[in-house]
């Protein structure tokens, strides 16, 4: 090898671990390139679960790249654009730009000349490149509401050192939120970032915190209950794409599939909640009232006349006999 | 309402616990303390060697086996074999025939079965039909006499209530008539003298041996403070179940039949009654008649500066015992009102919603999960917000619980919060109930805050 002559780079070869770690990187200036255990090969991966001469590369007469397996018990999967194709021993298959291929637990990456190159990504994305004022602002923004939180909740001889809890307790749980998130990051890209999910956190946090004061004034205001119901939905909602934000930090390769995993599970978590409400409580979702009074000046809503209500309640007696005669079957022996 | 109040509770608790039944003992109750012996006057020898005779203990027994599930008292009223207990000491059989029995001792030792004849679920009442040990000789029946309504008694009298506390034997205990018990919405007596669990059923006698009452229930919070059900209401059941078939099959319907009759007849005195006053400066609030029922007040702590509150709790102080799970026939009325000028407008919103949202709805297993309907209501421009919640009884077919939860809105810093509960009323009542409420609310003056 050392005596060949070098060539222009006809193609470069990524060899990843099982974890999907780059490992080496191989020039390949001359085909067939040979892939296998056996050191003989151009690529000699120590790979127990790769046979001696595991597949070659090679372009064919139209100069179509192919991939020819060997004789292997393991054979090879071609994974391109989300799907894999397995090819067993001795069959052959073209290769495409930007195909991945799995040999035991070894995996190769090649890039070729003519594969078109992305665009060049920038260091932040999404929310975690927002503008320089984002976290100074939002950090007053939180601190601003945890005070005033407190204040409402308390009385009017509230001492100064009583502010001190929520304020300190509030930012010691968002540093460790995103201690916990930038260690995930360093596990899974190699780089430690705190910012970006500092920044997220903040957004977010607010955010949930935001849309459930609304929810909750706008409830009163209109008198919508219904609004006031769905609140733990829509901390649900806020939540899902708040970690996903995060996910996208850690996860940079695999966005799409943690967006989907976290859709999925609080889809699934909400049916559950929702089940599990309706087994306990005959109600969907869990509140039996809109709980939460306000100032009189935020109410909008005018009030009914007494019988309007009446009349309305009247609507319950059949539900009710039925839901009383399917629980006096279920419930006693008959 | 507030959580605070709930110190406060056991006060208003004392209260209801007037309807606590002295329920059938069981073995496993709390042993009764050791009695000082104190020498039995010659009078109430006298009653019990001349009583004895008609003296029984009621058992409701598993179906299959020996084992009791509850024991009461019971007492001799036809020569035939009728004998009268409370309703709550057989309820269990009542309810449930497939599963338990009823048997008897007599006081001087003969033994027997029992058939449930009749109930009068209102009055706790229930008519037996004795039947002697198979192969026995027959028992002899003599039963009790009822003292003449024409001859009432006077406060102070001597009573002789009779019967088995605690399943430890056949006891007489003496005591006082202290007349009708006040704010009652059904008749009972106030038996100044010591009930036990296990004597319910039992007679109530006069010096002379007639019976005036039926031993039913005291006060667990005092000392000789006990009820008898009066003399009239068992010889009515007496007359009305005399030649009843024995009941073989679960009586839900007939106690719910007679809780219905009942709710119609409480919740009509009830809203035939005007509200009282409040006394507060800016509403109208309803509060009602003592009749029967009594307000309970209280205050918020010294130590509580800035959301300071009034509390008035209206509670019945007798309930129907309709079975294991349902104490029926309760109207409850209460409401708090706060002040927290010095809190101001967010931090007063806060605390007076806190207290809104502070309150239970339908628990327990008797009834269905409950259903809700809110709004703001208007009286006379006077805007409330209303949340009337309504579940059914699962056993008791057409006979629903009520709560109805409402609020002033148009102070920034005052506020009166007020409640309803009815237990076990039909549909109907329920309505009726709520409108009559929410129409005793109103302005008193009207000053606009903003």
């Amino acid at each position: 090898m050392t005596s060949a002559p070098i060539g222009p780079r006809l193609a470069q070869a990524e060899v990843l671990d099982a974890v999907g770690h780059g490992v080496r990187l191989i020039d390949v200036h001359a085909w067939p390139l040979t892939i296998g255990r056996a050191l003989d090969n151009d690529i000699a991966l120590p790979d127990p679960h790769v046979a001696a001469h595991h597949a070659t590369l090679a372009p064919d007469a139209d100069g179509q790249l192919r991939l020819i397996v060997g004789d292997t018990r393991n054979g090879v999967r071609i994974e391109h654009r989300g799907s894999g194709l397995q090819l067993r021993a001795n069959e052959q298959a073209p290769l495409h730009a930007g195909a991945r291929l799995h040999l035991g637990h070894s995996q190769l990456l090649l890039r070729l000349p003519q594969d078109a190159l992305a665009t060049e990504l920038p260091l932040l994305h999404g929310l975690a490149a927002g503008p320089r004022w984002l976290v100074p602002g939002m950090a007053m923004l939180a601190l601003v509401w945890v005070l005033l939180a407190r204040w409402v909740g308390s009385d009017a001889d509230t001492k100064w050192n009583e502010y001190l809890a929520p304020m300190l307790g509030g930012g010691a749980v968002l540093f460790l939120w995103c201690l916990v998130w930038g260690l995930a990051s360093k596990l899974f890209t190699g780089r430690f970032t705190l910012m970006p999910h500092l920044r997220i956190a903040l957004v977010f946090a607010l955010v949930m915190q935001g849309l459930d004061l609304l929810l909750m004034v706008l409830a009163y205001s209109l008198d919508w209950p219904l609004l006031s119901h769905l609140r733990p939905a829509a901390t649900f909602v806020v939540g899902a794409v708040w970690l996903t934000q995060h996910l996208r930090q850690v996860l940079p390769k695999h966005t799409r599939a943690a967006a989907g995993w976290v859709a999925a599970c609080t889809v699934l978590g909400f049916a559950v909640a929702m089940v599990s409400s309706w087994r306990r409580s005959d109600r969907v979702l869990e509140e039996l009232y809109a709980p939460n009074l306000m100032p009189p000046a935020w109410r909008l809503a005018r009030g009914a006349p007494v019988q309007d209500l009446v009349n309305d309640l009247r609507t319950l007696e059949q539900p009710l006999r039925a839901r009383a005669a399917k629980a006096k079957a279920e419930d006693y022996e008959p | 309402m507030k959580a605070f109040a709930s110190l406060l509770r056991p006060i208003v608790l004392l209260a209801a616990l007037m309807a606590c039944v002295v329920l059938p003992a069981r073995s496993d109750t709390v042993a009764a303390k050791p009695e000082i012996a104190s020498p039995v006057s010659a009078q109430g020898q006298r009653i019990y060697e001349a009583t004895r005779a008609q003296l029984l203990q009621v058992r409701t027994l598993l179906k299959d086996q020996d084992s009791q599930a509850s024991v009461g008292s019971g007492f001799v009223v036809d020569s035939s074999g009728l004998a009268i207990t409370n309703y709550h000491v057989v309820s269990q059989f009542a309810l449930r025939p497939e599963r338990y029995r009823l048997a008897f001792t007599m006081a001087q030792g003969r033994t027997g079965s029992a058939e449930l004849l009749a109930i009068d679920v209102i009055h706790d009442l229930a008519l037996l039909r004795l039947r002697g040990a198979q192969g026995a000789a027959p028992i002899e029946f003599t039963p009790l006499a009822f003292r003449s309504a024409s001859a009432p008694l006077s406060k102070g009298e001597r009573l002789y209530s009779l019967g088995n506390p605690l399943d430890v034997g056949f006891a007489v205990a003496e005591g006082i008539y202290n007349g009708p018990v006040e704010r009652s919405f059904l008749p009972q007596i106030f038996f100044g003298g010591s009930l036990n669990p296990g004597m319910s059923g039992g007679p109530a006698v006069d010096d002379a041996g007639r019976v005036i009452g039926v031993n039913v229930a005291a006060r667990r919070d005092g000392e000789q403070v006990s009820f008898l059900v009066p003399g009239p209401k068992a010889q009515e059941l007496l007359q009305r179940g005399r030649e009843a078939q024995p009941q073989t099959q679960p009586m839900y319907a007939e106690v719910t039949r007679q809780l219905v009759a009942h709710q119609a007849a409480l919740v009509d005195a009830f809203v035939a009654q005007p509200w009282r006053s409040a006394n507060h400066a800016r509403y109208r609030v309803p509060v009602p008649q003592e009749t029967f029922m009594r307000c309970w007040g209280s205050t918020s702590p010294e130590t509580q500066k800035y959301m300071r509150y009034e509390r008035s709790d209206c509670v019945m102080n007798h309930s129907v015992y309709a079975g294991p799970q349902l104490r029926a026939g309760m109207i409850n009325v209460r409401h708090e009102s706060y002040d927290g000028d010095r809190l101001g407008t967010l931090r007063f919103a806060q605390e007076y919603s806190a207290s809104f949202a502070n309150e239970q709805f339908g628990a327990g297993f008797a009834a269905t999960a409950p259903r809700c309907k809110e709004a703001f209501t208007d009286r006379d421009g006077l805007t409330l917000r209303t949340v009337a919640c309504i579940s059914a009884l699962k056993r008791f077919e057409g006979l629903f619980n009520l709560s109805v939860l409402t609020t002033t809105v148009d102070h920034p810093t005052q506020g009166v919060q007020g409640r309803l509960d009815a237990v076990a009323v039909d549909f109907a009542n329920a309505l009726r109930l709520t409108e009559y409420y929410l129409q005793g609310f109103g302005w008193i003056t009207k000053t606009d805050p903003r």
